[in-house]
């Protein structure tokens, strides 16, 4: 194992090893030869055999030194001086198992932990996307907005048209179907989920990417609505769906009825540019109709759906682009207003500005809800590390204490102190590499697990950011390069210090074993430096972990308004499938009477937004218009919400005044409303709106008031009080693409979900079931990214009070051991060892009360920056903070306490005799 | 550490004359370490004393430079030994390294000794 580990990396081979082994004994035995001969002369010339031998001893010198000396005139003696200060190394640390263990341990952890970290930050923020020259990509956004918001096509036709700057611009839109049919021999439907993506014809050129096989579709292949049904599949769906059989090219996959020609298979490192978010599929976007039939002639249509992407000409700035793009946006904004438009709306074109972002990393709304996140776990996984380096190091010094001996041998028989610190650093970075190499395992294991966990493979409403997501985490270089950059530093890191002390000894005591206990004290201040410094990270990552937890725990117990025991939550799709119109309507009503009609079903009802779907606020819609009354101010939010009668019942959401939905509010009716309590007491305080009318956008009507709804939590436990109307989809025709089946059970609502997936399939075998759910299991996918800081936060701060406390135990043992004889004559004369225990105890609690002293002002002002991460507890929350300091302190005394017990049970006469 | 440092200065004083000795010495035909640290202390009559400290390093740094070779024997008491001797390239350098010694030789006697040199 040795010679190999040398070989790999230093450039250094088994030969050379054999090599040097080989000149070593040539060497001893040249010098052992001249010893022999001067001898030889000597008692020729008369002296005893010892005489002589003495004197040539004598007369050489130092060996060791001179061989040393002259090994450096071989050459290569800087890597003979590495190969051995690791041999040495190895040896060292064979010797010493536990010790070896446990530091690499704690640096696996470390190092493990940042590297997974930096994987997905890497992954998610830093990578460019694998296409030609990413640096001039360039994303159509808006300024202010950290996201690029859906733009409508007509504007694309016009920029892509009319910009000045660009070599070429295309537009791509992202959907998931769930009905794709292979056609041919092992075909079929695939209901499960397929990620479907509308490009312009230009895009895999406008990117620079190849297909691995077939063709990419050609500029012109999206002029002709209707006119090109082709495909471009990845490299993932060709082994999911054909197993990557050779003759895929040609052969056809339906959808909604229409047949499309498989032309290409992108090659398999393009993704999509889509971050976390894969796409299966490619459709020229002239087949949008074809393909996404809930969104009918969208290509002529002022709704924004896509996004705009394009490559910068080669000597333009983004600058230059954005003003040429900017001007037709403004212009094109000014023509759909009309002629006379009002002057708010004039005010709004005016504030509107396009902005160009780069797009060389792809596009990932995940980046801005995440990414937040993502620092402060690096930042806590980066403190992690630096305990476990500061625990390392003390662990070295403890060690370097025990070495002195061996160092005074070193250097008496000839290695320089510069020597010494090179096997010891040495020895440090071994270690590092070590804990490194097995970090680096850890954190390919934890960053898919990681990303599963935190980024769920389950979120649903579109508007979620983090639906279906699935991160490219392959370690590339990059991140290799990270762990091993990490490697390096921590091992020097922790090991210069403990190298300089070590390497300076004095000789004749360490030698004679005298001294031992007589300069202790000044040299291990350095370890007890790092003990409060390892108390003070710890106390602070305790405090983080006890406030993610704590809101956690808040989120989780937040009343959500609706009955969260008996609910089942079954989200589909029919939009999907083609139907249009009064069929449409027609199914729901059938799906709901149907799951109602189930034994062990209570009621059933509808929602196009259903419960709990992760939707955190977002941009809020235009004020309400209340008839008869001034409209108030801007902060209004929520989306208008479609709900079948029945839904508030099903769901468990009180109604607080007026009445339901009924079957009788149909799209010939009087046109009706039902608005949440918030509402209600935003524009009508404290009296009854049941009555009034507001303005309703779509039928462009007023409508009457009829009900108002308790509030319950449609989004997330963190946004309860968005003002929302509920209109009846029946009476609006609102029911076209993902809707929310509730379900309410007598019993335990997930034994239901089989039986009304077969109900649903006998229904319609194409429909396409997304998710079904429990209220419970819906809130951990909201509260996924809670869930993901409070456990890691809490995980890695116990890491981190566990290596405090090592270190601390380490520590204390070792100055307690030092203190032995000093112990023994207070025993001696009569002290009790009670007094002993308190007095060791006594030192080890100044150690962590400095900690915490130090800690805890720094945990105030760093807990500052996670404030908005909260929710129900303040960042400077007491409770927590005291928690955090009386589980830092009970730790700490129990780590002490063992020393300190050993102490005390000395036996004076021993502690006497023991120097 | 001093006792380091000090050998290791006595091998930069003595390089270029320990150099010249051991080439000279050489020239007589092959020899080992000891030998070669006889022989200069005998033809210097008993004046330089050459420290085995220097001499080692010496002698693997001159067979680096390809001025000396070395091989193992086995001398008459049958006893393994590591025998020196000079090659061509050492020849050559020993000749170069001689008339640079007379230079220098001569350099000092002029610089210790100026009124001999205006006479």
């Amino acid at each position: 194992m040795l010679p190999k580990l040398i070989g790999g990396g230093t450039g250094f081979s088994l030969w050379a090893f054999f090599w040097r082994r080989r000149r070593d004994r040539d060497l001893d035995e040249e010098i052992r030869n001249h010893l022999r001969m001067s001898a030889h002369d000597r008692m020729e010339r008369g002296e005893t055999a010892e005489q002589a031998e003495a004197a040539a001893r004598r007369e050489l010198g130092n060996a060791g030194l001179i061989k040393e000396v002259t090994r450096e005139m071989w050459g290569r003696a800087s890597l003979d001086r590495l190969a051995q200060d690791l041999r040495y190394g190895i040896r060292m640390l064979r010797r010493s198992p536990g010790f070896t263990a446990v530091a690499v341990l704690s640096l696996a952890l470390g190092i493990g932990a940042n590297t997974a970290i930096f994987s997905v930050i890497d992954a998610l923020m830093l990578r460019n996307l694998p296409v030609h020259d990413p640096e001039r990509l360039a994303a159509v956004g808006l300024q202010g907005e950290p996201l690029a918001p859906p733009f409508p096509y007509p504007l694309f036709v016009r920029i892509r048209d009319g910009a000045q700057g660009f070599s070429d611009l295309s537009a791509i839109s992202v959907t998931d179907r769930s009905n794709v049919t292979i056609n041919g021999p092992g075909g079929g439907l695939d209901t499960g989920l397929v990620r479907v993506a509308l490009v312009s014809g230009n895009y895999f050129s406008m990117l620079g990417v190849q297909p691995a096989m077939g063709r990419a579709f050609s500029a012109d292949e999206d002029r002709v609505p209707g006119g090109h049904p082709l495909v471009v599949i990845s490299d993932r769906y060709w082994q999911r769906a054909f197993a990557r059989s050779s003759d895929v090219l040609g052969r056809t996959l339906s959808m909604n009825g229409a047949a499309f020609t498989i032309i290409g298979v992108m090659s398999r490192n393009f993704l999509g540019d889509w971050i976390g978010r894969p796409i299966d599929l490619w459709f020229p976007m002239a087949m949008q109709s074809q393909v996404a039939m809930e969104m009918q002639g969208f290509l002529t249509r002022g709704n924004p759906w896509i996004r705009i992407v394009g490559r910068l000409q080669p000597g333009v700035r983004r600058e230059q682009a954005q003003a040429s793009a900017n001007a037709i946006e403004q212009q094109y904004q000014r023509e759909i207003a009309g002629p006379n438009p009002p002057p708010q709306v004039l005010r709004m074109i005016a504030q509107r500005h396009l902005k160009l972002f780069p797009a060389g990393a792809g596009y990932s709304p995940l980046r801005v809800s995440f990414g937040q996140s993502l620092t402060i776990l690096a930042i806590v996984v980066g403190l992690v590390l630096l305990i476990a380096c500061a625990n390392v190091a003390s662990l070295l010094l403890a060690r370097a204490e025990a070495r002195q001996r061996e160092m005074a041998v070193r250097l008496a028989v000839g290695a320089g102190q510069r020597r010494l610190i090179r096997q010891l650093l040495t020895e440090s970075v071994l270690l590092a590499v070590m804990g490194g190499a097995l970090g680096f395992i850890f954190s390919v294991w934890s960053a898919s697990t990681l990303s599963t966990f935190s980024l769920g493979p389950t979120q649903l409403d579109s508007r979620a950011p983090s639906q279906w997501v699935s991160l490219d985490l392959h370690p590339d270089v990059r991140v290799f390069a990270f762990a091993a950059a990490l490697c390096l530093l921590t091992g020097i890191l922790f090991g210069l210090a403990p190298a300089f002390r070590g390497s300076r000894v004095s000789l004749a005591p360490s030698l004679t074993g005298r001294g031992a206990s007589s300069d202790g004290g000044s040299r291990f201040r350095l370890g007890k430096l790092l003990v409060i410094s390892q108390v003070a990270l710890s106390v602070l990552l305790l405090i983080g972990a006890g406030l993610f937890l704590r809101t956690l725990r808040n989120l989780q117990a937040q009343d959500l308004g609706f009955d969260r025991e008996h609910v089942l939550l079954v989200w589909t799709s029919l939009g999907q499938t083609g139907r249009q119109g009064e069929s449409v309507l027609n199914f729901w009503r059938t799906v709901q009477e149907r799951a109602a009609s189930l034994p062990g079903v209570l009621s059933a009802g509808i929602s196009n937004q259903g419960l709990l779907n992760g939707w955190d606020g977002g941009t809020p819609d235009e004020p309400m218009k209340i008839r008869g009354r001034t409209p108030r101010g801007n902060g209004l939010g929520g989306w208008r919400t479609y709900v079948s009668p029945g839904f508030f019942a099903a769901a468990g959401i009180q109604l607080l005044a007026g009445r339901d939905f009924t079957e009788r509010d149909t799209a010939t009716a009087h046109r009706v409303v039902i608005i949440n309590q918030a509402m209600a007491h935003y524009y009508f305080g404290n009296d009854n709106p049941v009555g009034e009318y507001l303005w309703a956008d779509g039928p462009g009507d007023w409508v009457e008031i009829v009900g108002v709804a308790k509030d319950f939590t449609g989004g997330t436990p963190r946004v309860r009080e968005l003002e929302l109307p509920y209109y009846s989809y029946r009476q609006f025709g609102h029911a076209m693409e993902r809707m929310c089946l509730v379900v309410r059970t007598a019993g335990n609502p997930a034994s239901m979900g089989a039986r009304i997936r077969e109900e649903l399939h006998t229904l319609d075998a194409a429909l396409p079931v997304l998710k079904i759910d429990t209220v419970a299991e819906q809130l951990s996918d909201v509260l996924v990214q809670e869930r993901l800081m409070a456990s890691l936060s809490g995980f890695f701060g116990g890491l981190g009070v566990l290596l405090a406390c090592l270190g601390l135990y380490g520590v204390m043992s070792y100055t307690a051991a030092r203190r032995t004889n000093e112990i023994g004559i207070r025993l001696a004369l009569g002290a009790m060892p009670e007094n002993v225990l308190r007095m060791v105890i006594r030192e080890s609690l100044v150690l962590v009360l400095a900690g915490i002293a130090i800690g805890v002002p720094v945990a105030l002002v760093a807990t500052r920056l996670i404030s908005t991460k909260l929710y129900g507890i303040g960042a400077s929350d007491p409770l927590t903070i005291s928690g955090a300091i009386l589980l830092m302190i009970a730790v700490a005394a129990f780590a002490g306490g063992i020393p300190a017990r050993r102490a005390a049970n000395v036996d004076p006469m021993v502690a006497l005799r023991y120097e | 550490m001093p006792k380091n440092e000090r050998y290791l200065n006595r091998i930069e004083l003595l390089q270029g004359t320990l150099d010249l000795l051991i080439l000279q010495t050489l020239q007589w035909g092959a020899q080992h370490g000891y030998g070669i640290s006889q022989a200069i202390r005998a033809n210097s009559g008993e004046v330089l004393q050459v420290d085995t400290g220097s001499l080692y390093p010496a002698l693997h740094r001159l067979e680096r430079q390809k001025w000396i070779a070395s091989e193992w024997t086995v001398s008459e008491n049958k006893q393994r030994v590591k025998l020196y001797r000079l090659t061509a390239a050492g020849k050559k350098q020993l000749a170069s390294e001689h008339s640079r010694w007379a230079q220098l030789v001569e350099a000092m006697a002029g610089a210790l000794n100026p009124r001999k040199s205006e006479a």
